[in-house]
């Protein structure tokens, strides 16, 4: 199966190749092919040139979107070039690439059309955040409980997979700003089955959190808002 | 409704209808969205020539002053004009977010050619030095 690693970065011209080469330098399993796409948010670092000068599959946004418009070009991407499955993945080292196999074999194996890559379902990850964000964490994951009736444990996890189907869905619509719990009520709305693997997280290694601290109430009061509206949207099932 | 009110809100009315026309025909304004404030414009003009109008709602509405009325009526059409922009301007950004991802992957996907034009159009200079690498 085709599958597409995107890689949204923002300048992370510190990250960005190291986390390139490990994908290169894995060997994945037999029936998994796996291109990546860089997705270059319009950064003011040297990430475009970096990308340039290594050759690397990078596709530059002409002004920044933020974080949402960047993943959403990567499923256009991925609907245009027609992979089967397309897996989100962070350019600042945060993600295990070794356990890409395991979050992309329930689509695969078309057990569930999105599955989400998991710090918490059992304890997989080294790394587990602070207390304070898994506070945070915890708290979205039970409204999103709340709304949809399933229980997904690490909401916030930019680390997923969506087969065909959740490409088409998201490369129509896709969450602008803090999309990750939103764009699961979404996918639940729409009729498409979310799973949760475990998969193994690093402390990130260089750049910043798109969230900071300050910040993290008027996360927190916006996601919920989100999260609730979009539950009340009609839930049409999606092709 | 005073005298002086009334002849207040006919100036008004009157200047923002001359802004609004002299701004269709310098085409800084659309039609489209000069339609909401000629409506506001004859409102006023209404309520201005014809204070019974207003002294009347106001009985029904028990509103003490018909000033009262006529400041909650200019509060109530701001407040809809900026629901409609807030509105407008979503949706406007979300169209320059489609275009900004698609514009973007037409300009990769013609990446290489574009790269070739942009050394063609580099100073002959550049170009003399190319044609020396390539020979």
């Amino acid at each position: 199966m085709r599958i597409l690693l995107i890689l949204p970065a923002y300048n992370e011209e510190q990250t960005i190749l190291q986390t390139v080469r490990q994908i290169q330098e894995t060997s994945f399993p037999e029936g998994m092919e796996v291109d990546y796409i860089v997705i270059n948010d319009g950064s003011t670092d040297g990430t475009e040139a970096l990308c340039r000068q290594h050759q690397l599959n990078c596709l530059s946004l002409i002004q920044n979107l933020g974080i949402g418009g960047a993943v959403q070009t990567g499923y256009l991407y991925a609907a245009r070039y027609d992979y089967d499955i397309a897996v989100q993945f962070d350019g600042d080292g945060q993600h295990d690439i070794r356990s890409l196999a395991d979050l992309v074999k329930p689509v695969m194996e078309g057990r569930c059309d999105f599955s989400v890559g998991s710090r918490f379902v059992t304890r997989s990850s080294g790394f587990q955040s602070t207390a304070l964000r898994r506070l945070g964490i915890s708290y979205l994951s039970a409204v999103i409980r709340l709304v949809t009736g399933q229980k997904i444990t690490d909401v916030t996890s930019g680390y997923r997979a969506g087969n065909r189907r959740a490409i088409q869905y998201f490369a129509h619509n896709y969450p602008v700003d803090y999309p990750e719990p939103e764009s699961l009520v979404q996918l639940h709305k729409k009729g498409l089955t979310i799973c949760e693997v475990p998969v193994n997280m690093f402390e990130r290694s260089g750049g910043k959190s798109s969230i900071n601290c300050f910040r993290s109430i008027y996360y927190m009061i916006k996601v919920t808002l989100a999260i609730f509206i979009a539950a009340m949207q009609r839930g049409e099932e999606f092709p | 409704m005073s005298l002086i009110l009334r002849i207040e809100m006919i100036v008004t009315a009157l200047l923002v209808m001359y802004i609004i026309v002299h701004s269709v025909h310098r085409k800084r304004l659309r039609i489209q969205y000069s339609f909401f404030w000629l409506l506001l414009v004859a409102a006023m003009l209404v309520a201005a020539f014809f204070p019974g109008v207003v002294t009347w709602l106001c009985q029904i509405m028990d509103i003490e002053k018909p000033s009262n009325l006529v400041y909650l009526c200019g509060i109530l059409a701001l407040m809809l004009i900026t629901f409609y922009q807030t509105i407008l301007l979503s949706k406007q950004a979300d169209r320059i977010t489609h275009l900004t991802q698609i514009v973007s992957i037409q300009k990769f996907l013609s990446g290489e050619l574009q790269e070739d034009g942009n050394k063609m159009e580099e100073s002959g200079i550049a170009l003399e030095e190319r044609k020396g690498v390539d020979e």
